[in-house]
């Protein structure tokens, strides 16, 4: 049991309450965390606060579901023809370097304040590093592994799926956990500036309105679901890939 | 001292970039745009238009002033992450209590979705610089504490105790022993950093009017200017890759007599 783990963020949060309480951090719209506590209530029954978790969850799923199929496919030729890699790698690379954020107001401009753009944006955003990591770990499948295959006269195909995919596992679940965040972050940046819809546009509604209870409220939403994806996302794994991932993790 | 003969260790293995001839895909499709386009195009404008709207924002004298402030922020957050996340990370790979107690807060503080940082800093500081470099540092400083934190904790516990025998002062120590242990990590996570903090940079300009290209672009798609947007977007795009090419070569060349040929270990 870590106890200095659980001490300090109580001792912080503690912090902060007595700090904002008696008037020592005095900044106009930080408020204590009870009063944060104390707004959900309102949120759920006034603002939709469910409604707005499920949009943007169902969204930034969907993206990267998207996201995924995409990567698979592509990372697949990438990683298996060497001739594919050196004919669209350096593409890749100037198109993976584009900031994701740039592209937000691009899409909105093209598809409209729409859901369809904020899939779109997040889709493309969240597709690059699960697309390398395919790539490469396809590429840096054991050469030794190839040679039994070989040996054995596996077809083509067998060996990909039974053989290099699996030995590319924890890479491709690394990407994947990378791809989910991007696709949250670039959710709520579509909601904030674009489509009036789900935990971003609340984040942002509540800054104009100065409701800044309400404000941390969406913002440590979004935090949370961050983690609860990620959290989820790591335990399928585990469940259904336990056979591959036994050496992922110490 | 390298014996006559032998070969200098290659450098590290990842060439800085794929072969040139992978850009023939995004240069065809771009060509194609060109010629087969609508120069009136409200969604999909072609290259061609973008150079004039590059110099109807510049003619405002617009750009310049925008990318100028861009890069500074970058540059002055990337070193601000480099400092303080080798020293986070020096602690935290240094001291198992620190771990302890800091972890969690800092597991949760790392997947703190940067968007939303935005608006809570914006309230809290204003719309100042200030606020822009912690929410930009706060983010990017993550990939180095945590490169930096691995590489102290794989210092081999013989090389400290090695020092504490002849003496080394505790100053001494850090400078001789855990610097030259970590740099190698402290580079590479600023190497990952780098993208991360221009993405930021970029977001912060969006969100809060501090100008820079960020509030650029979003201003030019307000306008319903898309042929400025697509002009920004290329900028940004040649941005982010100017500055990955310089983290990386300045990595190279910080690195390039590294490991240093004396030392042991494992070369990877």
């Amino acid at each position: 049991m870590n106890l200095p783990g659980l001490v300090v963020p109580v001792l912080l949060v503690g912090a902060w309450e007595l700090l904002v309480r008696i008037d020592v951090l005095t900044f106009t719209y930080l408020p204590p965390p009870s009063d944060i506590v104390a707004a959900v209530g309102g949120l759920v029954t006034d603002d939709d606060l469910a409604g707005r978790v499920v949009h943007t969850t169902a969204i930034a799923l969907l993206a990267w579901a998207v996201a995924l199929a995409v990567a698979l496919a592509i990372g697949t030729a990438i990683g298996l023809s060497p001739k594919t890699w050196r004919l669209s790698m350096a593409s890749i690379e100037v198109m993976r370097t584009l900031p994701a954020v740039a592209l937000v107001p691009v899409v909105l401009l093209v598809l409209g304040p729409t859901v369809r753009a904020e899939i779109v944006v997040a889709a493309y955003a969240a597709c690059w590093p699960m697309l390398i990591s395919v790539a490469s770990g396809l590429q840096g499948a054991p050469p030794r592994l190839i040679d039994v295959a070989r040996q054995m006269r596996l077809s083509k195909t067998r060996v990909v799926f039974s053989l290099m995919l699996p030995a590319a596992a924890p890479l491709i679940l690394s990407g994947a956990r990378l791809a989910l965040g991007i696709s949250l972050i670039v959710v709520v940046l579509a909601e904030m500036v674009g489509n009036p819809q789900g935990l971003g546009a609340g984040i942002v509604e509540m800054q104009m309105a100065l409701q800044p209870e309400s404000m941390w409220v969406y913002v440590l939403c979004v935090a949370l679901l961050g983690t609860a994806l990620n959290a989820a996302l790591l335990l399928t794994a585990r469940l259904s890939f336990s056979n591959l991932l036994v050496k992922d993790r110490p | 001292m390298r014996l006559p003969g032998t070969r200098r260790r290659p450098r590290s293995g990842r060439p800085l970039f794929p072969p040139l001839v992978g850009l023939a895909p995004l240069a065809l499709v771009l060509l194609l745009w060109q010629l087969f386009g609508d120069p009136d195009s409200v969604n999909f404008p072609p290259p061609g238009e973008w150079v004039e709207a590059t110099k109807a924002v510049q003619d405002r004298d617009l750009l310049l002033p925008a990318l100028e402030q861009t890069l500074a922020v970058f540059a002055v957050a990337l070193v601000l992450a480099a400092v303080i996340g080798a020293a986070a990370g020096t602690l935290l790979g240094a001291s198992a209590f620190a771990r302890d107690a800091f972890g969690p807060v800092a597991e949760f503080l790392r997947n703190f979705p940067p968007p939303a940082a935005v608006p809570v800093a914006v309230l809290l500081l204003g719309d100042t610089l200030t606020m822009s470099l912690i929410v930009i540092v706060g983010t990017a400083v993550w990939p180095i504490i945590l490169n930096t934190e691995e590489a102290v904790r794989a210092i081999p516990h013989v090389r400290i105790n090695a020092g504490r025998a002849l003496g080394l002062s505790r100053p001494r120590q850090i400078t001789t022993l855990i610097v030259p242990g970590v740099l190698p990590a402290v580079m590479i996570g600023v190497r990952v950093a780098t993208p991360i903090c221009l993405i930021v940079v970029l977001l912060a300009e969006m969100l809060a009017s501090t100008g820079g290209v960020g509030h650029l672009i979003l201003e030019r798609q307000r306008m319903y200017d898309s042929a400025g947007v697509f002009a920004c977007l290329a900028i940004v795009g040649v941005l982010g890759l100017l500055t990955s090419a310089t983290v990386g070569g300045l990595e190279r060349v910080m690195l390039r007599n590294w490991p240093p040929s004396h030392a042991e270990g494992k070369s990877t």
